[in-house]
């Protein structure tokens, strides 16, 4: 006997778990379906022995829990290592510290007279790095030249610290007229590129024309530190200075 | 044991109670063992016990449970199983299932008969007491499908075990 594909409005209601459609004698069979379905025995012990599995997958659970977190206890307990971990994490924070606050590298071309090199207008030097004058040429000798009692901070990126340090010398002449010029120092680790020459010579010298009058600035690096030297006037005025120097190491 | 295990196997004794015969009686008409019904019995509890937290009313816990026991015995089911052509036929009567008497050893024997196809939209729809959306939705077959397959296995059954149960019956798809 075959069966075709049955009527699903006859046989099926679409939502509902019933069988509203079957006939009485179907509904009949299907009772009696259900009912030995639902006849079978249930072995003994059953219930205890899920139980027992359960507690004791709960208990491994556990165990497996405990087995995880001892590792970290016994990790707790070794001073030692935690020690070292310390000492490596505070080692690696300095190192990173003295990395960030390293100080950015300056051109050379920016300390030119173009910086405004007023002391009234200039905050008194940190002292971030030592102010010492340069070795050669006569610089610790003065001579002549008359230097201010305070030195200056210059800040090229107006941060802080100070970039350099500046300070002012008068140079008197005969005619009872004064030089001015100002020392700028920086240290050498700061600058780039480095100057060519290595003391201060007159000869190496770049003339600047600007508003506010005429310079001459003479750069050298020396003992660590790029020197600039700047003049305000022209070739005179620095041949004066670089005379007077002569004569002091003289 | 924190406050929280301690909930958990409390709630787990729970439903071991008020379910695990029917979890049996399930587990066995599906896969026609006892050996095996219990082991899906254990297993689905072990199951329900990683998963407890995903049970959020207990008044589904039924068809939860139900719903983890047939998906571990379709996991488990070893011999693949050969989906029904629109041409294929099937001999529901086999030599020794003749006598039309409806016990429970001659239901299974005609639940093993019945393809898988068949036999699992017809328990889940004692067993879980689904509706016929609900199987579509969970089997992922169309409502239509659902409903003629549940009609086949229905009749095949009814077939086997009536007066006429030993006229060989063949059902198309």
């Amino acid at each position: 006997m075959k069966f075709s594909e049955p009527s699903p409005e006859s046989d099926f209601p679409l939502s509902e778990h019933s069988d509203k459609g079957l006939s009485s004698a179907d509904a009949g069979f299907d009772s009696q379906i259900k009912n030995v379905l639902f006849d079978v025995e249930i072995p003994e012990g059953l219930k205890d022995s899920v139980l027992a599995s359960l507690s004791q997958n709960n208990a491994a659970a556990l165990a497996n829990d405990y087995a995880i977190d001892l590792p970290r206890r016994q990790f707790l307990k070794k001073p030692g290592l935690i020690t070292c971990l310390s000492v490596c994490l505070m080692f690696s924070m300095v190192l990173t510290y003295f990395w960030a606050a390293q100080e950015p590298v300056i051109a050379l071309s920016e300390f030119s007279p173009e910086l405004n090199l007023d002391s009234r207008l200039l905050s008194d030097f940190d002292n971030n790095f030592s102010e010492q004058f340069p070795v050669h040429g006569g610089w610790r000798f003065k001579g002549r030249l008359v230097f201010t009692n305070k030195s200056y901070g210059i800040s090229v990126n107006h941060s802080s610290p100070h970039d350099a340090v500046v300070r002012f010398f008068t140079l008197p002449t005969g005619r009872a007229k004064l030089i001015y010029g100002a020392l700028v120092q920086v240290p050498a680790g700061r600058v780039e590129p480095l100057p060519l020459h290595a003391y201060f010579d007159p000869g190496n010298v770049a003339y600047t024309q600007l508003k506010k009058g005429n310079y001459a600035t003479v750069k050298w690096v020396e003992d660590g530190r790029v020197y600039i030297c700047i003049v305000f006037g022209g070739a005179r005025e620095l041949e004066a200075v670089g005379r007077a120097l002569q004569s002091a190491s003289a | 044991m924190s406050l929280q295990n301690q909930n958990d196997s409390e709630e787990l004794t729970l439903l071991v109670d008020l379910h695990y015969q029917l979890l049996f009686r399930y587990a066995y008409r599906l896969s026609g063992d006892r050996a095996d019904a219990e082991d899906l019995t254990q297993q689905t509890y072990l199951i329900a016990q990683k998963k407890l937290s995903q049970l959020r009313d207990v008044s589904f816990a039924r068809s939860w449970l139900c719903t983890i026991l047939r998906n571990l015995f379709l996991k488990n089911v070893t011999q693949k199983i050969t989906p029904l052509s629109l041409s294929q036929s099937f001999d529901l009567v086999s030599a020794e299932a003749v006598d039309p008497e409806l016990t429970s050893e001659e239901l299974q024997c005609a639940l093993n008969d019945l393809p898988e196809d068949f036999r699992i939209p017809l328990l889940m729809f004692y067993f879980e007491e689904r509706s016929y959306k609900e199987i579509s939705i969970e089997l992922s077959i169309p409502i239509g499908t659902v409903m003629s397959r549940l009609a086949r296995a229905k009749l095949s059954l009814q077939e086997r075990f009536s007066s006429l149960s030993e006229e060989k019956v063949t059902i198309h798809s």
